[in-house]
């Protein structure tokens, strides 16, 4: 029986700009297990970062959490004073962002920006917290751990740069790691090398992992649980078995139409039409309607609520409620 | 500690011929004046011999490049030559006073940047809110103050009505110091603050500083070590290439407050043609200007590890 | 690209934006000033009365006069068509040769951005009233001379921020696509690069306009601007710093009025800066 380590419900990020709201993250519910790898896909721009910047409280002005609940073993996190919420920042959950060469501090070597999380959660001194860098270079597999260390940034090559803030982000050994597009910013073939460190170091420490990604491949390798998201909202949950066998929303349905497989080699590329609603003005009813074949008239008046469609799936779409 | 003397060995190369192109290009533009200045020397009632006298021992009759080329001979030894009006010798007057423009411009830059930056960090992080409109408010005000109405009004209140400090020349010691460094001072409070605030800002917005956060580190070490260490590098630097700026705003100082510096000297020995003067004083500043630019890179490369380290090819 | 579409847009978010709003109001106060300075001054800048030298501020002369008996408000309110007019000059002058300096240093690299480059750094650093006194000193006084030797200290603020931005166009691919098809290089920079620097060019020339001012001023303050009876701001200082023990407001009042038009347009430029290009480091 499958334990949840996070559970969001409910969640609602606004950023008030001048030219008016933007509503990133608008009602997102989704539970991630215990030593899983728990999906969050979706297009560019469907608020699945901000869906984690969210759960770390790192979200800034002029952006703002409005509601939710963030239930990380039993507490919510949204409810924790600021204090409480240092402690569980890299060393329950950690975070490893998007693009290594800016998300480095350029002035301070490697092993420096390792050893700040353990001295800074466990009280170690400095000396064995170089000591402790030096051992997480090697675990992530980078060669010449000790001159490695004394390395700055960007002198680094991106998949270097990208083992680096994993090993600044498990250095604590956290339960759940949450990993924003980890390889999007890396050529193909260090991508493949860093997600099998990543799923090496998942199953070593019995970590759970939370992979955003818009890669549907990625998801399909790695993946044991999936949500989609759309504008804002999440539209589809599953196994990523059941999704991909059977995608429910047809927002799913189409984005497994457009990837290409191999054996359909000679078929024009599908599309889903139309673009995406605008994060200031959405759209009453679903948000997927406009461009949905299967729209119906109830689903431009109301927005469909995430519901039950199956053992352990969930949809928000009209087409399979009562 | 090799890679970094190399670096400012190269940048005083360059510098050399930077000193040289602008007191060239000084040379001719000057030559190119109206107005003789044999003629002011001489005065009105003498013969023509008499001029040409002067000018041969002025050396004034040889083309334009060799008279550059003895004057930058002279200059390397020290020797910039005479005054046309004083008859003393230019390097007496510019080392009598540059002591004077030093003791006012130095500590007014550092007392700049020592107010301001605080100021500034303060400002960007607290932006938005209400230190950040007022600090900013009073900043932008100070810095569209013109450094002689300043000077003016300081001197007029304090100076006049209150009686608490002396209004020209520099002859009460501290007391007279007062005055025109604080007007140089605040108006550049201003300035660094206002740079401080933006590279602060700039810095706060940086991945790296999110990376920070979300360690779970700190805000004091977040703030402190990782955004202010990486904003400082720009405000230090520009703190040297302000420098020679100063010697700008101390002309105007100098002048309002009859301070007997190297920009008052400047002024007069425009006003009145003195050639060799104006020489050796825009000489000093080239100088100057190579010397603080050249302090502003090694520093930047000090503090910057992107600039002295060399990326690697893995 | 800007998320902008127009000009209309740009003017509403200046208006709410609190600094910008206060910096346009002061802008305009003195725009109208200068405008109607000869319907708003109750004499001409000029006129002299020595009976009434040196009498301070009163209902009949505001601001008081100075040594000749010329009614002080009035110079200043003519004044304020000088600064401006002068500000605008100096402005358009260094847009002009910076920005051009700049797209061509940016679009060709190579010798001639090094040359650029290396010129645009040398006046970069020296200081301004340095380099506009010697100016002066060569082409004589006057506040045309002035105008000329502000205008050549100051431009290479157009010039860097141009030839950065440039440098990162040039790449991209509309730049490509339009050599592709055989546009000349001067095509290219007019109608591809240059309409995409307008609102830093905008911002910046916001920002230049009172440091025109302050310099200008401050040159005529120092005698080598303008000659009386012109009533540059500047000059009624110097005559005020003459007069300061006995008729302390000749000094005051033309400050107050450059403070006031320099923080204008800087608030002004602050405000257009954080919505046009808030990247901008000037």
């Amino acid at each position: 029986m499958a334990t949840p380590i996070l559970s969001v419900e409910g969640l609602r990020t606004y950023f008030y700009l001048s030219g008016g709201v933007v509503k990133a993250v608008d009602g997102v519910s989704f539970t991630v297990n215990e030593d899983e790898v728990f999906c969050l896909v979706g297009e560019t721009g469907c608020g699945k970062s901000v869906t984690s910047l969210s759960i770390m409280r790192l979200i800034d002005h002029p952006g703002i959490i409005e509601e939710g609940r963030v239930l990380y073993k039993g507490k919510d996190l949204l409810k924790l004073p600021e204090s409480e919420m240092r402690k569980i920042r890299g060393r329950e959950i950690a975070m490893v962002f998007q693009n290594p060469m800016r998300s480095l501090n350029p002035v301070f070597t490697i092993g420096d920006q390792i050893a700040e999380a353990p001295m800074t959660h466990f009280d170690v001194p400095s000396r064995d917290a170089w000591k402790t860098a030096i051992e997480f270079i090697a675990k992530v597999k980078m060669p010449d751990p000790e001159v490695r260390a004394k390395s700055y940034p960007h002198v680094l090559s991106g998949g270097m740069r990208q083992r680096s803030m994993i090993a600044m982000m498990i250095s604590c050994e956290p339960s759940l790691l949450i990993a924003d597009e980890p390889t999007t910013a890396v050529d193909v073939t260090i991508q493949a090398q860093l997600m099998d460190l990543l799923l090496e170091i998942k199953k070593r420490r019995k970590m759970s992992m939370m992979l955003i990604t818009h890669n549907f491949g990625l998801v399909a390798e790695t993946g044991d649980r999936a949500a989609v998201m759309y504008c804002g909202k999440v539209v589809e949950i599953g196994s990523v078995a059941d999704i991909f066998r059977e995608p429910l929303h047809p927002y799913t349905q189409g984005l497994m139409n457009c990837l290409p497989i191999g054996t359909q080699r000679k078929k024009e590329l599908e599309v889903i039409p139309g673009t995406l609603a605008s994060p200031v003005n959405p759209p009453e009813g679903c948000r997927f309607a406009p461009r949905c074949g299967f729209a119906m008239g109830e689903c431009k008046l109301h927005e469909p609520p995430l519901t039950a469609g199956g053992k352990d799936r969930f949809v928000a779409c009209h087409l399979y409620r009562s | 500690m090799g890679a970094l003397a190399r670096y400012a060995f190269k940048k005083v190369l360059i510098g050399i011929p930077v000193v040289v192109f602008v007191t060239l290009l000084l040379f001719l533009i000057m030559k190119q004046v109206p107005g003789d200045p044999i003629r002011m020397i001489a005065g009105e009632r003498v013969t023509q011999e008499r001029i040409d006298e002067l000018r041969k021992s002025w050396g004034l009759d040889q083309p334009v490049y060799i008279q550059y080329f003895y004057w930058f001979a002279k200059v390397m030894t020290g020797d910039f030559g005479y005054s046309y009006v004083t008859r003393q010798p230019v390097s007496y007057l510019v080392w009598a006073r540059l002591p004077y423009t030093l003791e006012l411009t130095f500590p007014a830059l550092v007392l700049s940047y020592v107010f301001g930056v605080p100021l500034g960090v303060i400002a960007a992080l607290g932006r938005g809110k209400s230190r950040d409109y007022v600090t900013m408010g009073i900043s932008s005000f100070f810095y569209s103050m013109p450094t002689y109405w300043l000077g003016l009004m300081l001197m007029l209140v304090f100076g006049l009505y209150l009686r608490w400090f002396p209004i020209s020349g520099s002859t009460s010691g501290f007391e007279s110091l007062v005055l025109p460094m604080l007007t140089f001072t605040l108006p550049f409070i201003a300035f660094s603050a206002r740079i401080a605030r933006t590279e602060m800002l700039e810095v706060l917005g940086e991945d790296y500083v999110r990376t920070a956060w979300a360690k779970g580190l700190p805000s004091t070490r977040v703030i402190l070590r990782h955004a202010l260490r990486n904003a400082l590098i720009p405000v230090t630097v520009m703190f040297f290439l302000d420098l020679p700026w100063i010697i700008g705003g101390a002309v105007i100082v100098e002048t309002v407050f009859s301070w007997p510096g190297m920009g008052s000297l400047l002024y007069k020995s425009i006003l009145r043609l003195d050639y060799p003067v104006i020489q050796g004083v825009v000489f000093i500043i080239a100088i100057l200007i190579v010397i603080c630019n050249i302090t502003g890179d090694i520093v930047s490369a000090t503090l910057d590890p992107r600039i002295r380290v060399e990326p690697e090819k893995a | 690209m800007l998320a902008l579409k127009s000009f209309k847009e740009t003017l509403l978010r200046l208006l709410q934006h609190r600094t910008s709003f206060a910096g346009l109001l002061i802008v305009l106060t003195i725009v109208v000033l200068a405008i109607g300075a000869s319907v708003i001054a109750p004499r001409g800048y000029a006129e002299t009365d020595p009976v009434n030298r040196l009498l301070p501020p009163s209902g009949q002369y505001f601001f008081g006069t100075d040594v000749l008996g010329r009614d002080l408000f009035s110079r200043i309110v003519y004044g304020a068509r000088i600064a401006l007019w002068v500000g605008l000059l100096v402005t358009f002058i260094e847009a002009l040769m910076g920005v051009t300096l700049g797209i061509a240093a940016g679009y060709y690299s190579g010798i001639v951005d090094k040359a650029i480059s290396a010129v645009t750094d040398m006046v970069w650093a020296f200081p301004p009233v340095v380099l506009a006194l010697g100016v002066v000193t060569v082409i004589g006084p006057g506040l045309t001379q002035v105008v000329v030797a502000i205008a050549a200290t100051s431009w290479p603020a157009f010039t860097r921020i141009c030839r950065a931005k440039v440098q990162s166009l040039v790449n991209r691919e509309f730049v490509l696509a339009a050599r592709a098809i055989g546009e000349t290089d001067s095509s290219i920079m007019a109608r591809y690069l240059l309409p995409n620097l307008m609102p830093s060019i905008l911002v910046v020339s916001t920002l230049v306009l009172p440091s025109a001012i302050l310099y200008t001023t401050a040159l005529s303050f120092l005698g080598f601007g303008a000659q009386p009876p012109t009533p540059d701001w500047g000059a009624i200082l110097a005559d005020g710093a003459a007069q300061l023990r006995i008729a302390p407001w000749i000094a005051t009042f033309p400050g107050v009025f450059i403070v006031i038009t320099a923080l204008g347009f800087n608030l002004l430029g602050d405000g257009l800066r954080d919505i046009l290009d808030p990247k901008l480091r000037i």
